[in-house]
């Protein structure tokens, strides 16, 4: 996870607060940097924040006026096209760029100058022309001569001491203090949670051991649009319109790679259609292609249009890195966790970090020796990038499968299990909510009991995430305008998560207004700074700043408004757009008629966020479960229900968390049951680089899905919001698995839970 | 040879972490088991020398390595 440094130290202040959850607040004291808010708490009484708010761009979104960075065009824009290798390893001997030049309509011609491949779907070449027909034809005509090598595509076949090597070991600086053999790199310095205790000791103590290892394929990102920029210069200014989740990481990707100062580089995003994770580097992992666009438009004279199609999105963009994961737990007879040995193999491609240790660094806190062992595997595919909590998804399908394998074995419940285990209070809440709302009382006591073909069965699963947010370097800006109208300016993007709308909420909190009074601006690099959307930070780094910026608004409108109240400003207090004595809420005048009586056209209120003070706890708690039925006979499952029970903060706007919530359970019960990169082994391209076999879940599939928010009152910033992207996702592949396993007996330990291993389960399960 | 703590990381070096905290909050030294690195020269995992990026192998002695004070 993050490597983050020891911020400088700052003069404090210190406030009192009531942090936890409602059921057992506790107070505690946290020291916010000087001129920051106290946090929202228990005992704040919010008028906006917490509540239901319809996303403020929904009305533009369903009528299809919300511009997507594919929505864009302009006068005499061009249109780029890719050249990407198409062969997974070798030597490019020559790339013949004549006949695509002489295509009429071609204006300007890119070629790499990379010269070794080492995966199929790498950067070879790029042209832009006046029309999408063009460029195709165009980057067709484009013939590149190879000298190709051996290669491996298969994460345990890359394992192999005779496996072809994907980087020679002559050509590799190191890498220092890591053990490398092969194509294998680890095992690496374990990442949050660590190793502790004594394994050995914890296993010999131990009444029974389980010990089995789970494998998880390649899941690719599949957001509905793609990677995707327009790139127009004007003079020395450049200006991109990115499909990205970070308008700054696009900025300062795109000086840095052409050479030339940030401070002549736009990028903006208004509406993003996905990313998942994937739009957090400068271009994409696997492709520098919104350099090759600003390129290609330098050198015609005129705006590119470059969006990757389908196909490429599958080979270049990053996917989630398989995993080949071997648990092993031992326990005592009431289910006390000894030890646990958590070893994985996984392969990002060519790239590193398909680590999956994430969750048990984290879960089963009382456990009091772990071990975590975690190997990258080099293959000749397109590298990884993150994707909606990295790794964890994977590891948690591993580790509470297995867990669910120690309960089974012991007789226990799994819920039982699982609380004998539990160091967080949060978590410990939640098994209660979650398993009433699933009805677990319902599970076959015995996996498979049920009568018929079509059997029913309810399992579990936990996740884990962390507390990530950016304590500086993100600022924003509110305006109150004469006529009363209120704006906000944020630089960061909104990734379709419904970041603009919680941050009018925030601004509507602050200046007692509804959240449809306030204009959101978000998305543009001109505006203050915001981070990149990932480690699920933007609103809990965003939204603090927005509050200080509207506080400070406030209390300018609030020396307005004063002298006719007859009250201190700092005496005042605002709701339904009055403004009002706080003591005496009979005393009031109209927000816009305050406004009215500033002396310039606007109140303009600029503020930076402050640093991250104490947290209430520093992990995010979440497990869900999920009800399936398993055919026995054709062996295919239908996931009935999902219940995901989470801890995000307060969630600004409850509506929109939700909905990020089941979005994730969705991708999660895609991820179990259908999604499956499969790469030829013989020639090493993709065999299903397109959303009609490579399978994801389709409305016909849907499920009832119920998402709940455990409120905390964590107290890190003054929102007290923590975050939500990526935590929901981490326990729905366990649970589902776990459910099919309590349906039907059969244990399935490959994802995807395809017919075919269900079948082979049940049979295998017979057997035993 | 420098102790681990003081090794020199290229200056080109970026992981998603660099714009979530920001630069200020991340030490780029040490590696993240579940991070991919990329290139600001190449914008990819790959660097100018075609290897893949990382804390572990962007330091001195690879060809494109730059200090950061260059």
């Amino acid at each position: 996870m993050a490597q983050e440094q020891k911020p400088p130290e700052v003069p404090t202040v210190t406030y009192t607060v009531k942090a936890g959850h409602a059921s057992n607040p506790q107070t505690m004291e946290v020291h916010a940097a000087q001129g920051d808010l106290k946090p929202w708490d228990l005992d704040s009484k919010l008028r906006v924040v917490k509540g239901r708010q319809p996303r403020l761009d929904g009305k533009y979104k369903v009528t299809g006026r919300a511009k997507y960075t594919f929505d864009i065009s302009m006068p005499g824009m061009l249109w780029g096209r890719m050249v990407r290798s198409a062969v997974p390893a070798g030597q490019i001997l020559k790339i013949d760029t004549s006949k695509a030049e002489a295509l009429p309509g071609v204006k300007a011609v890119w070629t790499s100058d990379a010269r070794t491949v080492r995966f199929a779907g790498q950067d070879v070449a790029a042209v832009a022309a006046v029309s999408p027909e063009v460029a195709e034809d165009a980057a067709r005509l484009v013939q590149v001569t190879y000298d190709e090598a051996s290669f491996v595509t298969d994460l345990e076949k890359a394992m192999a001491d005779d496996a072809p090597l994907v980087y020679e070991p002559d050509k590799i600086p190191g890498p220092k203090d890591i053990p490398r053999k092969g194509n294998v790199l680890g095992p690496k310095p374990p990442g949050r949670g660590g190793s502790r205790g004594d394994v050995d000791k914890g296993f010999a103590d131990a009444a029974v051991t389980i010990q089995q290892t789970y494998s998880v394929p390649t899941h690719t990102h599949s957001p509905l649009e793609t990677h995707g920029v327009i790139a127009k210069w004007e003079g020395d200014q450049l200006t991109v319109w990115a499909s990205t989740q970070g308008v700054f990481t696009v900025r300062d990707g795109m000086a840095e790679a052409l050479g030339i100062d940030r401070k002549n580089v736009n990028v903006i995003t208004e509406h993003m259609g996905g990313g998942f994770g994937s739009k957090l580097a400068p271009s994409a992992s696997g492709s520098a292609f919104a350099v090759v666009a600003c390129k290609l438009a330098k050198q015609a004279g005129a705006p590119v249009k470059l969006m990757l199609d389908r196909h490429e999105e599958h080979l270049c963009t990053g996917n989630a890195p398989s995993a080949l994961m071997t648990v092993k737990i031992g326990a005592a007879r009431d289910g006390s966790f000894t030890a646990v040995h958590y070893r994985s193999f996984g392969s990002a491609g060519i790239a590193g970090g398909a680590g999956t240790g994430g969750p048990a660094g984290s879960l089963h806190g009382k456990n009091p020796n772990l071990k975590i062992e975690e190997h990258d595997v080099f293959t000749n595919a397109g590298p990884a990038a993150p994707l909606r909590a990295p790794g964890h998804p994977q590891g948690a399908f591993a580790l509470e499968s297995a867990v669910d394998e120690v309960a089974d074995r012991l007789g226990l419940d799994p819920l039982e299990v699982r609380r004998k285990n539990e160091a967080s209070p949060v978590r410990l809440i939640q098994y209660d909510v979650g398993a009433k709302a699933i009805g677990w009382e319902r599970r076959n006591k015995k996996p498979g009991e049920g009568a018929g073909p079509r059997k029913r069965g309810i399992g579990m699963a936990n996740g884990n995430w962390y507390v990530i947010a950016r304590g500086s370097g993100v600022g924003a800006e509110v305006r109150i305008h004469r006529d009363g109208s209120v704006e906000y300016f944020s630089g960061a993007q909104d990734i379709g998560t419904g970041f603009r709308t919680a941050m009018a909420m925030v601004v509507a909190e602050e200046l007692g207004l509804k959240p449809t009074d306030v204009k959101p601006n978000v998305g543009d690099s001109r505006w203050p700074e915001g981070p990149g959307s990932g480690g699920s930070n933007t609103t809990n780094s965003v939204a603090p700043a927005v509050r200080l910026a509207a506080h400070d608004a406030r209390m300018k409108l609030f020396a307005l408004a004063a002298p006719g109240l007859g009250a201190k400003a700092e005496d005042l207090d605002a709701a339904d757009g009055k403004i009002f004595v706080a003591a005496s809420p009979g005393k009031s005048v109209a927000f816009k008629q305050t406004a009215a009586k500033m002396s310039g056209e606007v109140i303009a209120a600029v503020a930076e966020r402050k640093k991250q003070f104490e947290t209430y706890r520093q992990d995010l708690a979440g497990c869900q479960f999920a009800e399936v039925e398993v055919d026995t006979q054709t062996g295919v499952v239908r996931v009935i229900k999902v219940v995901a029970v989470n801890d995000c903060g307060f969630p600004i706007n409850l509506l929109t968390t939700e909905s990020q919530i089941i979005g994730a359970m969705i991708q999660g019960v895609s991820w179990a049951l259908w999604e499956n990169r499969v790469l030829d082994r013989n020639v090493g391209t993709m065999v299903n680089p397109n959303l009609e076999s490579y399978k994801v879940l389709s409305s016909k599939d849907m499920f009832e899905a119920v998402p709940i928010v455990t409120e905390i009152a964590n107290a890190g910033n003054n929102t007290s919001a923590a975050g939500i992207g990526e935590p929901c996702i981490v326990p729905t592949l366990g649970a589902v698995a776990n459910a099919v396993f309590n349906a039907s007996g059969a244990r399935v330990r490959t994802l995807p839970i395809t017919p075919d291993r269900v079948l082979a389960a049940l049979a295998e399960a017979r057997r035993s | 040879m420098e102790s681990e703590a003081n090794v020199p990381i290229c200056k080109r070096l970026r992981t998603k972490m660099y714009y979530v905290l920001g630069r200020d909050h991340v030490d780029l030294r040490e590696s993240s088991p579940t991070a991919q690195y990329w290139c600001s020269r190449t914008a990819t995992v790959l660097g100018p020398d075609e290897v893949w990026c990382s804390p572990e192998v962007c330091q001195p002695g690879r060809a494109c390595f730059e200090p950061e004070q260059s």
